[in-house]
């Protein structure tokens, strides 16, 4: 079958030789290039990947790090903490006789402690990502169609 | 022989090399769907992907002003990847320094052998380390690496040795409301859940979910990952301030007094939130595993919502209230006191055994007449009596947000343990029981219009970033405010005529003291008494109620002469603490505080 082979390839003519060297070549470049689009695409994923996870991790130990720090707040500013300081500064609690009131006109005493937004707040929820981004192709086609006022299948 | 032509030849051969092709081809689809091969892949599948168990933050919990009185913090873990250590000495030497912890414990966990139905891979040398002893190890390590060693030595190594990071419990005001808050058990991370308090109270909406991701080991498979439901946060009604000055009121009067123990609760009769509530003991709510051995044997928790006890003449006041309430009675109404009133066959006397002759309703509370007192619940009768005691929420848990709470059953007529004379004693406080949150809901409608507000200590919640606010809820009214307000004149002008200790400079409150007796198995006890005292202010419109209770105080078994100047210390620091100007300036009928 190989003897045939180069038979058949001894007695063609030499633009058919070059037909069949071109045709092999193409393939050939075909390939190394579907193969290098693979490479890239994945070391861009695995790039992507790693970074999310780097990211993802980050946001860990920030999240961690507010909560230490809150912590770290209140302990430096709790009642003991905050009475001893007193204490160094010769202050101390007024007796109500020794208490002086003066009337501001206009004044209003702190409001509600407010941590977060009410409940019943009006929140305008707007998208992180832009629907761009998390469509499909199929969707933006429908979208599309819908502007242009063709029906649905 | 017939001699075989090539042609013939060659086709065997392709024959003879394409059947083996043709099976192995088969054989491969079958291999590819069997159920071996199945498995097999599926197992292939966990090893690409490490599951990770993340564990939410637990809620934090905030005081009115909105200061963190639980948190969270982060505690390292160090452990040992046995299939990565190298020198287990070293790091047995090291970790045991650093840690604290016995050497031959860390040599033992690093030496450890896995046996053969189990692979451990790590271990565990501490569960919760802090920052400083991670980086010291960080250091050591360091040190190591860039060591210059001689040509004979070894160089050291820590290989092996991990860390990880937590999220943990933590309390930054360490026993401040302790009884209240209650405790998380964070060592046990997984399952470690709330005890006693807030923390057992609102266990669910602190704790959050915990989520499982699968992450990948391939980079390119990384998805999106679950975030955990993290838990919900409280804040309270309890303003820390008024907090610690009625915790260290309440330790201060232990100490004076030779109590045993005590309790000072502050509500805001308006709408049912607890603005303080002080017992002892207390502890360290960071060193949890502790409270077994400072808390005494059979002691509740938190005393002023799970200890019962027999109150005393501060109970008047509700047997005062239902008799005005029905119109049994009015402030005028006079009551000649002989010392002793005969009632179920038994003869009730006065605390001192005196006789007090002609008396009127504010004269009765003002001298605290047990006689007068079992006069008006035999006016009343014990149908009405019960019924009053009933509406007042006695006989049932007040529903505060606070585990473990307990109530005494209400002994009503009917009932084996109750006798005639049960409804002269219980109108002065004794043969009842009561929690100290039972008094305080109860009393409160007296200084509420009539109206008794649920006792609470949560005054929003924080759920998925929004806050939600705690309605207050109106229990019922078991009184009219028109009685309300005459009993509150009442309790203010006896507390004013006797000179009571409780009294605060330019400030009207109404007040009662209650002497209660101890019961023991041999009748009451003679030499030790409960005393109590409860008081709001400023009389025309309460602002705050404070319950004082102290437990056998050893300088005097009289409330008079305990639990009011108690009551008078705190409710002087409270005033300033709540900004409550003085009735001068707050009626505008005296010397302006500002000529002072």
């Amino acid at each position: 079958m190989i003897n045939n082979t180069t038979q058949a390839f001894k007695k063609a003519t030499q633009e058919r030789r070059w037909q069949v060297f071109g045709i092999s070549l193409m393939v050939f470049t075909v390939v190394i290039l579907v193969a290098t689009l693979y490479l890239s695409v994945s070391r861009r994923v695995a790039e992507s990947g790693r970074r999310i996870q780097d990211l993802e991790n980050q946001y860990v130990d920030l999240h961690q790090n507010i909560n230490r720090l809150n912590v770290q707040l209140g302990e430096l500013s709790s009642v003991r903490q905050m009475q001893e300081r007193a204490n160094n500064l010769k202050m101390s609690l007024l007796k109500p006789e020794e208490s002086l009131y003066v009337e501001l006109p206009g004044y209003q005493s702190s409001a509600d402690l407010n941590l977060a937004p009410p409940a019943d707040a009006d929140t305008i929820s707007s998208p992180i990502i832009l629907p761009e981004y998390t469509r499909t192709l199929w969707d933006a086609l429908l979208d599309i169609l819908q502007a242009n006022g063709v029906q649905q299948p | 022989m017939k001699k075989i032509d090539f042609e013939s030849r060659y086709h065997i051969v392709f024959l003879l090399l394409i059947l083996p092709a043709v099976v192995f081809f088969f054989k491969m689809i079958a291999l590819q769907n069997s159920d071996k091969t199945k498995a097999v892949l599926e197992t292939s599948e966990q090893y690409q992907w490490v599951r990770e168990t993340i564990l939410p933050d637990r809620g934090n919990i905030y005081d009115s002003q909105g200061r963190l009185l639980a948190g969270n913090t982060t505690v390292y873990e160090v452990g040992i990847d046995l299939y990565t250590i190298k020198q287990p000495e070293t790091v047995a030497n090291v970790l045991s320094e650093i840690l604290d912890l016995e050497r031959s414990f860390v040599y033992e966990l690093a030496t450890y052998v896995s046996p053969e139905t189990v692979i451990v891979r790590y271990v565990v040398v501490k569960a919760s380390a802090s920052e400083e002893e991670v980086n010291r190890i960080a250091a050591v390590m360091a040190d190591y690496k860039t060591r210059t060693y001689k040509n004979n030595e070894t160089p050291l190594s820590l290989a092996g040795v991990a860390w990880k990071t937590y999220s943990q419990r933590s309390y930054p005001e360490s026993d401040l409301a302790s009884n209240l808050i209650g405790m998380h058990y964070f060592l046990d991370r997984t399952t470690g859940s709330g005890h006693y308090g807030l923390e057992e109270y609102y266990d669910t909406l602190l704790k959050g979910s915990v989520v499982t991701n699968a992450n990948a080991i391939d980079p390119r498979l990384v998805g999106p990952q679950k975030e955990p439901i993290h838990g919900g946060s409280l804040i309270l009604t309890i303003d820390r301030d008024i907090q610690a000055m009625s915790e260290k009121a309440l330790d201060d009067a232990i100490k004076w007094s030779g109590a045993d123990g005590g309790t000072i609760l502050i509500y805001n009769p308006e709408d049912g939130s607890i603005l303080s509530m002080a017992t002892t003991p207390r502890f360290n709510l960071n060193e949890y595993w502790n409270f077994a051995k400072i808390l005494p044997e059979r002691r509740p928790f938190n005393s002023a919502i799970g200890q019962t006890y027999e109150p005393g003449s501060v109970f008047k006041v509700l047997t005062m209230a239902a008799a005005l309430d029905q119109g049994t009675i009015t402030p005028e109404s006079t009551f000649n006191d002989l010392g002793y009133y005969y009632m179920g066959g038994i003869n009730i006397t006065n605390w001192d055994h005196g006789a007090y002759g002609l008396v009127d309703m504010t004269e009765c509370m003002q001298y605290s007449l047990n006689t007068c007192l079992a006069w008006i619940s035999d006016e009343l009768g014990p149908d009405q009596f019960y019924n009053y005691m009933r509406s007042y929420g006695l006989d049932r848990n007040t529903g505060i947000d606070l585990a473990q709470e307990t109530h005494w059953p209400l002994t009503v007529p009917g009932d084996s343990q109750w006798y005639e004379v049960t409804l002269g004693t219980n109108s002065y406080g004794q043969g009842i029981s009561v929690t100290p949150i039972q008094m305080v809901m109860a009393i409160g409608a007296v200084a509420n219009d009539g109206k008794m507000m649920l006792p609470h200590v949560v005054k929003a919640t924080i759920i998925d970033g929004q806050q939600h606010e705690v309605d207050p809820v109106v229990v019922g009214s078991p009184i009219k405010a028109e009685t309300a307000h005459t009993l509150t004149g009442m309790l203010v002008n006896s507390l004013q005529r006797e000179s009571s200790a409780a009294l605060v400079e330019g400030y009207s409150l109404a007040g009662k003291t209650g002497t209660g007796q101890i019961p023991t198995v041999f009748g009451y006890d003679e030499h030790h008494t409960n005393v109590s005292f409860v008081g709001w202010g400023p009389a025309e419109d309460p602002k705050f109620l404070i319950y004082i209770w102290l437990e056998k105080p050893a300088i005097s078994i009289w409330a008079s002469e305990v639990a009011a100047p108690v009551f008078s210390d705190v409710a002087s620091k409270l005033v300033v603490l709540m900004n409550i100007p003085p009735d001068s300036v707050r009626l505008g009928t005296g010397q302006n505080q500002e000529n002072r």
